[in-house]
């Protein structure tokens, strides 16, 4: 499995940099949008002095989203394009079996992302004098449980799309509803409403994330376990989802079709 | 023990109400070293077949095992399986041909140093050594196929499914792919192989399979069944225009009419028949010919659709 996940990581690279006017543009775009987010949000607040917390809060979210939206969307757009491809029959062919494959693939992937991400992140820094986000390596950890459960709710998007082969209209929508999971600020809330995201895939790992890195909070064992909890749950209910939608998908002999 | 034994394999698909039987009643075995060529008319159920053989579409009733093992249940059945699909591409684009090789090779559990060796051993065996650092978007269409048969071979599995391998090739190109099924099956690869050229058929299969709606209709290794069909067919050239009424007699009897020659495949009592409706014609010739796969293959296709 080691070797596999070796192959992925180097297949991905390679498709990645093999055409480099698309790996620029990809990095670039990224770049541009969140300039645009910044500034525009910057003159509509006025330049208030008070402002600089939610610009960093607003640069944690922005990049969480991205990742998580990538993760999101991944598996279902690699499924499409294998389709399409006419190579996804030959990914169901592996005797590791299609959720281990594809979830090394995601893993690979985000790897790939990340070098976007780290480049961007670190062009946004330098573009936007913001030098005070403390970026804790503890932040990791509630990443992590954020990561879980987006995988999770990837493995419904990829189990959608073996079934119905194009969900363009559902991946649009998911941009959506991941910047209300990832960008809410439930750190700052408080009583019930705060128990109920806990059962929201996400919302407490990226909450957590914020706190510490943005709030200077200490790390809290009880919301990890608590983010934890949720990020398995979901990732574990999203696989097996997928499995139920590859079985449906072969009942109906729907995997070759795109 | 049979390398493939698939029994009894039931296939129905449901859409818009309607349900369509796919595959009725199929059952194959194969064995080590032998190529079974499973024929039939565009929708017959080969492709179904296959699929169901390799786990990727699931039977309504029947079973499968491929070196004992179910490829349903049990993913260890995949290791002994390799597979080119008819209408795919079946490896990356973007990648070089040493590179699908190599991944290809990973995602069928190999080791990352037993691939490497493995890669170039096919490169080299299929000619393709040249052309390990191009990219498949830039190969021919021949060696794109034959890439694909060599990733399809990368973990040495023991059986061998090829769906219309030759599709879409020049002459030159199937050719090369014909001699290199001839090959694979000679070194122990039990080889299962559809195709719409039945001259390819008859000269690289030990066995044939001729399904036709969803049934097997025939099935006997590849000469007995050539054997078994000799002496009746006959060629037949006339000195003058056929009528209307003549035509439409002959098709009734499924011969094949080209200008003035006609090609029946029948038994010397219905060879008279012809010969009436051909009166007053002059004869010119009456050959009775040797049979080859294409002749038996209509004829038998034929005569399900009429029955």
């Amino acid at each position: 499995m080691v070797s596999l996940f070796l192959s992925e990581v180097k297949r991905s690279w390679i498709q990645f940099v093999r055409y480099p006017s698309e790996a620029i543009t990809l990095t670039i775009t990224f770049i541009a949008i969140f300039l645009g987010l910044f500034y525009g949000f910057q003159y509509m607040a006025g330049g208030t002095t008070q402002f600089g917390d939610r610009l960093d809060k607003i640069i944690i979210s922005y990049l969480l989203w991205s990742l998580t939206l990538y993760a999101l969307t991944g598996m279902a757009w690699t499924i499409q394009n294998e389709a399409q491809a006419g190579t996804l029959e030959q990914v169901f062919l592996s005797p590791y079996g299609p959720i281990v494959v594809f979830m090394l693939r995601a893993f690979a992937d985000l790897l790939v992302q990340l070098a976007v991400i780290v480049t961007a992140f670190t062009s946004i820094i330098l573009i936007t004098q913001r030098k005070d986000i403390d970026f804790t390596p503890l932040a990791i950890l509630p990443l992590i449980t954020v990561m879980l459960a987006t995988y999770g709710l990837g493995y419904v998007m990829g189990g959608l799309t073996l079934i119905f082969k194009r969900i363009m209209n559902l991946i649009q929508l998911m941009q959506f509803v991941l910047l209300f999971l990832v960008m809410t600020p439930v750190e700052d809330w408080e009583g019930n409403w705060r128990i109920a995201t806990h059962f929201l895939p996400m919302m407490p790992g990226a909450g957590m994330i914020r706190a510490l890195a943005i709030n200077h909070a200490p790390f809290d064992p009880l919301q990890f376990a608590v983010s934890l909890a949720n990020g398995i749950a979901y990732f574990l209910l999203g696989a097996y989802l997928f499995h139920l939608a590859e079985k449906s998908a072969k009942m109906k002999g729907l995997l070759g079709g795109y | 023990m049979p390398i493939l034994e698939a029994k009894n394999l039931y296939k129905t698909y449901a859409a818009r109400g309607k349900t369509t039987q796919a595959v009725r009643d199929v059952s194959l075995t194969l064995e080590v070293g032998e190529v079974l060529a499973f024929l039939g008319p565009n929708g017959a159920g080969k492709t179904t077949t296959i699929k169901m053989i390799a786990g990727l579409v699931t039977p309504d009733a029947g079973t499968v095992r491929i070196d004992g093992l179910d490829p349903h249940n049990d993913a260890h059945a995949l290791r002994s399986l390799g597979a080119v699909l008819e209408g795919n591409r079946n490896i990356y684009w973007r990648l070089t041909a040493e590179e699908n090789l190599l991944y290809f090779g990973a995602l069928r559990g190999i080791t990352g140093a037993e691939a490497h060796v493995r890669a170039v051993e096919l490169l080299g065996r299929f000619e393709l050594l040249d052309k390990r650092n191009a990219t498949v978007q830039t190969l021919s269409r021949g060696m794109q196929q034959k890439l694909a048969i060599a990733v399809a071979l990368m973990h040495r599995p023991r059986l061998l499914l090829l769906d219309e391998p030759t599709l879409g090739l020049d002459v030159e190109a199937a050719e090369t792919v014909k001699e290199l099924v001839k090959e694979i099956s000679q070194e122990g690869h039990a080889i299962l192989l559809t195709t719409h050229q039945l001259d390819v058929a008859e000269e690289i299969s030990d066995r044939v399979a001729i399904i036709r709606k969803g049934s097997i209709i025939a099935e006997e290794p590849t000469q007995e069944l050539i054997r078994r069909f000799c002496g009746t067919a006959y060629t037949i050239e006339v000195g003058g225009e056929l009528t209307p009424a003549q035509l439409a007699k002959l098709a009734e009897l499924q011969a094949l009419v080209k200008q003035q020659q006609i090609e029946f495949l029948g038994d010397a009592d219905e060879l008279w028949q012809v010969l009436e409706i051909l009166k007053p014609l002059p004869l010119k010739r009456v050959v009775q010919d040797q049979a080859d796969l294409t002749e038996i293959f209509l004829r038998l296709v034929r005569e399900g659709n009429d029955g």
